[in-house]
């Protein structure tokens, strides 16, 4: 009834605050009274269909349903299940190749297991992982509207904590057994993932300048420092953007004096004197940036168009590869290559999940089986289509499978083989208590 | 009988004065009531009552019987009354073959096309069937005009100034016309023209509005 | 039982701006616990973003509305009766049909230190071979966001003032003023200016309350760091932690937006006080040629960057490559158009909302305003002016609130439901001013032939009002295509129509594909809107002729 009454009293004035000058000749203030007359008929009949919804609500009940014999069953069980049920497939939605390549995805899973996939594009997953505390904590415990995302990192962290993911389903899957065993697919940002996400592709920032520009670009944080001071030009996206945050990462990787606190949690760690030479460092280079510390890129995307529009000379990326493909779609000059700094950047594994309510768990888990298989994952590492480097271990694979792999062409623009050196990502919740301090700094 | 009747009728103004207080009159098929009085005088209000088309602001007693059905209560479309008002409100969205299409009553599409075909040829407008009305002079839209009324076989005709938007050359033919094409009906014309009246009509005259109750007039027939 | 529709309608309406006024202030007053915790205005007070934010919104909204006046007004003192004005009313309707994004996006891709302006002055004149660092795009301070609110604005107010004017007696008043010795612009600023200001005071106001809580725009546009107040409120509700901070930010702004109205009541009474004062002072004036020139170079700089910005969009959809300083690509691509596989399912996504928009919103309007003329039910014009002055972030908050409640968000009649709420008024209001000039006499004429209401309705109501019908239905697919924060809000993501790929992948996906995607958003209303001046022009009938009339309350899209 509390939000009844609320309605009520927010309506009225609303309408009466609207009233014009009554300087009209009385004819029309009778008509316009007439007028508020029929308005209050017209919010009365709004209240009462509010009331209505409200009983309707408090009728029907909240049930809570468990699928959990699915992660008992055989996989032909599960598969059965999925045949026709659509899934709900939340993933970042900012690179038209990587939209392409779910949408042949989308194409097969259809085709060979009858699951529709919808791909729900979203700017940041954090909406998501908050959605679905607000979907706990109202008790929407089935029906979800995400049957799958894509997730790695704090976000993991905080699902995980919260409760928020079904499963453990990663294990069950079949084409888990042909996944690499590395500390950065078993430990998400320094959590364990223990079977809650399934590892989709690797990634590591790296940078991209242009050759015929900027032969020789900086290789360390405090070369970058001398180069933009010299009048070199550049900018990373502002944190939380997922590549400033990496960015921040990185310079405090290297700037640091205490590197083994990073991978515990940040709240038994002195963050004041761990991060202190990151903000000297930062309040000597962001006047020197492009955008002078005040306009910052809004993703490592607009960096790319950057580089391409001459206005800076260092883009970074989170995708090895993906030089080459903008090069071969025509976004970025042939004279570009991809570099790290010396001493190795930042690097990890992106994963992907399913929360507690989703309602097509089966057909989540047969799209994520298939987002692990070799066929989808050798095509997700071509630049021509997305460039992702792969998570499968290529000795697991037949012959034929392996050779889909080193068919691929990755161009001289991809970072080359063999150069990758990765520094570990901090433990996950250093992003939002670096991000906070970022933004009480240089936010305003 | 087919005859047209008013019994008792007075029309109020929202403001409270009276266009008309017990105004009763009957008229006869193939005869002409008149009804003249100075602008203001309520003639067209009276007539838009008994049309059904009365504007609802004004409130109005009285009955209507035509061929003794009453028509108080029916709406507009069923009272089967012809109205010629000054303007002839040829729909603009139409040639005039729709327009004629659009007041006759029944038949098959060949007949209706015949009729309508045959109903212009007999006005002297043969051939004009696909005409935009736009192109039409004066005279040939006053003769679209009334055919579209006498194809929608009205059984009384309410005539409101029909004439006096016609040249006066013109004025004398269309008059002809009309009073050719109503010699079964009954008529009432409502005109400020003396010259408009036929001689064999009879004529009501109005009053313009006064304060209430001094205005009582009682129609008689002829 | 007619007039029971029209309640209906009323209620549909006016559901949605309860529910969603509700829904904003319940958790903003901490009366939704389990879906927004916590004391929504303390959080939101302490938050170091909210106090320049909001600083930032009052500078570009104020700042814009006022050029959006000021410019206007320059405009019809200067160009009305010139040659120029023609070229200028026929400007007007193309460039508000394009939605705010796809001006926004073309505006950068112009404007930018690497933007087409540069390249075409590059190296020849400036002698930049790389794109100058002294600006960005968007800047810091705000002005690419009011440059684009004034770009997309201006023709609304002016499109609403010219319409007015033809009511008005402009040349008589002109004629009379000149003959008593008064200067051109004397006469407008103390004949006709008293006279317009009035009647153009509530496109003012909704003017006002759009550039005060814009999202896409500021999104495109705006400075990220500190973004404008919505833009900061956008980033806030989506965290359940935070949707008490953000509702409360979102009826912060409501109330802002109120002040906002009453200053500008203020501030008029005290300039027509003074006007009112020297106007008695017989000053003649002297001419105003500078001025002159210089109010009628800004007419076309104005709507020529907002064309301009429509090229660049068409250009950057066909090039592949296109570097810094060459004024064309150097190749040209039609697989962003071809291959483009979000660009199809987009267009079908947005057309479908548009349509079923168009259809309910014009049968909804045609149902009330019948049940208006047929059953004396009262004039409500002011109640449907209410969604289009409550920002819309205030209303859809908690419309959003209501929705995830009662679960019915994310569905594809929830998303209708919103674009029919802010289309439904722009339909009901530039159908009024036909329906009730249609003359009853038509009615009568058809009714008196024996025509029954039906048949009147659609075999002589609707057709003779079939050029404001094409006109209202022009705007519904215009305001329909250009939503972009009832589809994000309502539709849980799951519906993406073009103005939300637009929005969303600006700054990340390629700037092709982006161009792709605004010349699709702008094509839509584009082609409405021929096919609306196609039909008009077609009847020829001079019925309703007197399209200037409805061109008053004509489309914007909020």
């Amino acid at each position: 009834m509390k939000l009844q009454l609320h309605a009520a009293t927010t309506s009225t004035n609303v309408w009466h605050s609207d009233k014009p000058d009554c300087d009209a000749p009385v004819e029309k203030c009778c008509k316009r009274s007439k007028a508020h007359a029929s308005a209050f008929a017209a919010s009365l009949s709004a209240f009462a269909t509010l009331c209505l919804l409200l009983a309707v609500s408090a009728v029907l009940p909240r049930q809570a349903q468990a699928n959990d014999q699915l992660l008992e069953q055989d996989w032909k069980a599960v598969v059965d299940e999925a045949q026709g049920q659509t899934v709900y497939f939340n993933a970042w939605g900012g690179s038209d190749r990587i939209n392409q390549y779910l949408q042949w995805v989308a194409k097969h899973v259809e085709s060979d297991f009858g699951v529709t996939l919808e791909h729900v594009k979203i700017g940041d997953i954090a909406e998501v992982v908050g959605q679905l505390e607000a979907a706990k904590s109202v008790g929407r415990t089935s029906d979800g509207n995400v049957d799958l995302m894509w997730i790695n990192g704090e976000n993991f962290a905080r699902m995980k904590q919260q409760k928020l993911i079904w499963g453990p389903f990663a294990e069950v899957l079949p084409n888990a057994a042909l996944i690499v065993d590395s500390p950065s697919v078993k430990f998400d940002f320094s959590v364990a993932v223990e079977g809650l996400e399934l590892p989709w592709g690797g990634a590591q920032l790296v940078f991209i300048h242009d050759m015929a520009v900027t032969p020789e670009p900086p290789r360390s944080a405090m070369a970058l420092l001398k180069f933009v001071q010299d009048g070199g030009r550049f900018a990373y996206p502002a944190p939380p953007a997922f590549h400033g945050t990496t960015m921040i990462k990185q310079f405090l990787s290297e700037l640091t004096p205490d590197p083994a606190a990073l991978a515990v949690a940040v709240e038994k760690a002195d963050f004041d004197s761990v991060t202190a030479p990151l903000w000297d460092y930062l309040d000597q280079l962001h006047p020197a940036l492009w955008g002078k510390g005040k306009t910052w890129p809004a993703s490592g995307e607009q960096t790319r168009q950057l580089l391409d529009d001459a206005e800076i000379d260092i883009a970074l990326s989170f995708n090895p590869n993906e030089a080459s493909a903008a090069v071969k779609g025509g976004q970025l000059p042939e004279s570009v290559r991809t570099y790290i700094f010396d001493k190795g950047t930042i690097g990890n594994t992106h994963f992907v999940s399913i929360p507690f309510n989703a309602k097509a768990k089966a057909g989540a888990m047969v799209v994520a089986n298939f987002l692990a298989s070799p066929k989808a994952q050798a095509r997700k590492a071509d630049p021509e289509f997305w460039g992702d480097p792969t998570v499968l271990a290529l000795d697991r694979l037949s012959d034929a499978q392996q050779a889909d792999f080193q068919s691929v062409d990755l161009g001289p623009w991809a970072l080359p083989l063999g150069t990758a050196n990765t520094l570990p990502e901090p433990h996950a919740s250093w992003a939002t208590a670096l991000e906070q301090a970022w933004l009480e700094r240089y936010g305003n | 009988m087919n005859e047209l009747r008013v019994e008792a009728l007075r029309l109020r103004l929202p403001d409270g004065n009276l266009l008309c207080d017990n105004l009763s009159f009957t008229v006869l098929p193939g005869s002409v009531l008149a009804l003249m009085g100075p602008s203001g005088s309520g003639k067209s209000s009276i007539l838009n009552w008994m049309t059904g088309t009365l504007d609802p602001r004004i409130k109005a007693e009285g009955e209507i019987y035509l061929s003794g059905t009453r028509l108080t209560d029916l709406p507009a479309e069923r009272r089967q009354m012809g109205l010629m008002l000054q303007q002839d409100y040829l729909f603009p969205h139409m040639t005039v073959g729709q327009n004629l299409s659009f007041g006759l009553k029944g038949g098959s599409r060949q007949q209706r096309k015949t009729r309508i075909e045959s109903s212009l040829d007999h006005a002297g407008l043969g051939g004009m069937v696909d005409r935009d009305p736009a192109t039409l002079s004066g005279g040939q839209r006053a003769r679209v005009s009334l055919l579209r009324t006498l194809l929608s076989t009205p059984s009384a005709l309410l005539l409101d100034e029909p004439f006096s938007r016609l040249d006066a050359d013109l004025r004398q033919q269309i008059r002809d016309f009309t009073w050719q094409a109503s010699a079964e009906l009954p008529t009432l014309l409502v005109t400020h023209d003396v010259a408009d009246v036929p001689a064999s009509a009879a004529t009501l005259h109005l009053a313009a509005v006064e304060p209430a109750d001094t205005l009582t007039v009682t129609g008689l027939p002829e | 039982m007619g007039r029971y529709f029209g309640y209906l309608i009323l209620g549909l309406f006016s559901l949605p701006l309860v529910a969603g006024l509700a829904g904003t202030l319940l958790p903003a007053l901490g009366g939704m616990p389990e879906l927004a915790p916590g004391n929504g205005l303390s959080i939101l007070l302490l938050d170091p973003r909210f106090l320049p934010a909001l600083m930032l919104t009052l500078k570009t909204g104020l700042v814009a509305t006022i050029l959006v006046l000021l410019l206007t007004l320059a405009i019809l003192v200067s160009v009305h009766g010139t040659r120029l004005w023609r070229w200028v009313l026929g400007m007007l309707p193309p460039l508000l049909s394009v939605p705010h994004a796809a001006i926004a996006v073309g505006l950068v891709f112009l404007i930018a230190p690497s933007g087409w302006l540069v390249r075409l002055l590059s190296p020849a004149f400036t002698g930049w071979q790389r794109p100058p660092l002294d600006w960005v795009i968007p800047d810091a301070g705000g002005w690419s966001l009011i440059l684009g609110l004034v770009i997309k604005e201006t023709p609304f107010l002016l499109l609403a003032a010219s319409a007015q004017l033809a009511t008005l007696n402009v040349d008589a008043a002109l004629r009379i003023g000149r003959t008593l010795g008064y200067a051109p612009a004397r006469c407008w600023s103390r004949l006709i200016l008293p006279l317009l200001y009035p009647r153009i005071r509530l496109t003012l106001f909704i003017i006002l309350a759009f550039n005060l809580s814009v999202v896409d725009m500021a999104l495109l546009l705006g400075p990220g760091n500190p973004p404008t107040f919505s833009v900061f409120l956008m980033s806030l509700v989506n965290d359940p932690g935070s949707r008490a901070a953000a509702s409360a930010g979102a009826l912060l702004l409501g109330i802002g937006v109120g002040f906002a109205f009453v200053l500008v009541i203020v501030l008029e009474k005290l300039i027509s006080a003074v006007a009112g004062y020297r106007r008695q002072s017989g000053h003649r004036g002297r001419g105003f040629g500078f001025w002159r020139t210089l109010a009628c170079f800004s007419a076309v700089l104005l709507l020529g960057l907002g064309f301009v910005s429509l090229l660049m969009l068409a250009l950057w959809s066909v090039a592949r490559r296109w570097r810094f300083p060459n004024a064309l690509p150097t190749e040209w691509t039609q697989r962003h158009w071809l291959n483009h596989a979000s660009l199809y399912e987009a267009s079908l996504s947005t057309l479908s909302f548009a349509l079923a928009t168009v259809l309910l919103s014009v049968l909804a309007a045609v149902c009330w305003l019948e049940c208006e003329r047929k059953h004396g039910l009262p004039n409500v014009d002011w109640l449907w002016y209410v969604p289009l002055l409550i920002p819309q972030i205030t209303l859809l908050f908690g419309w959003q609130a209501a929705a995830l409640y009662f679960s019915f968000d994310g569905s594809w009649l929830t998303v209708v439901f919103a674009h029919w709420v802010y289309a439904v008024p722009y339909v009901v209001l530039i159908l009024a001013v036909a329906w009730r000039e249609l003359d009853p006499a038509w009615n009568h004429a058809a009714a008196v032939l024996g025509a029954g209401y039906w048949r009147r309705l659609w075999q002589v109501r609707l057709p003779m009002l079939m050029v404001p019908l094409s006109q209202a239905a022009a705007v519904a697919l215009a305001v329909s295509v250009a939503q972009y924060l009832p589809t994000l809000l309502l539709g849980a993501g799951r519906h993406q129509t073009l103005a939300i790929e637009l929005v969303t992948s600006f700054g990340g996906v390629d700037r092709r594909v982006i161009a792709v995607l605004a010349v699709m958003q702008s094509a839509l209303p584009l082609l409405a809107f021929s096919l609306a001046l196609f039909f008009s022009n077609r009847s020829s009938f001079g019925v309703m002729k007197s399209s200037r009339q409805h061109l008053a309350t004509r489309e914007r899209a909020l």
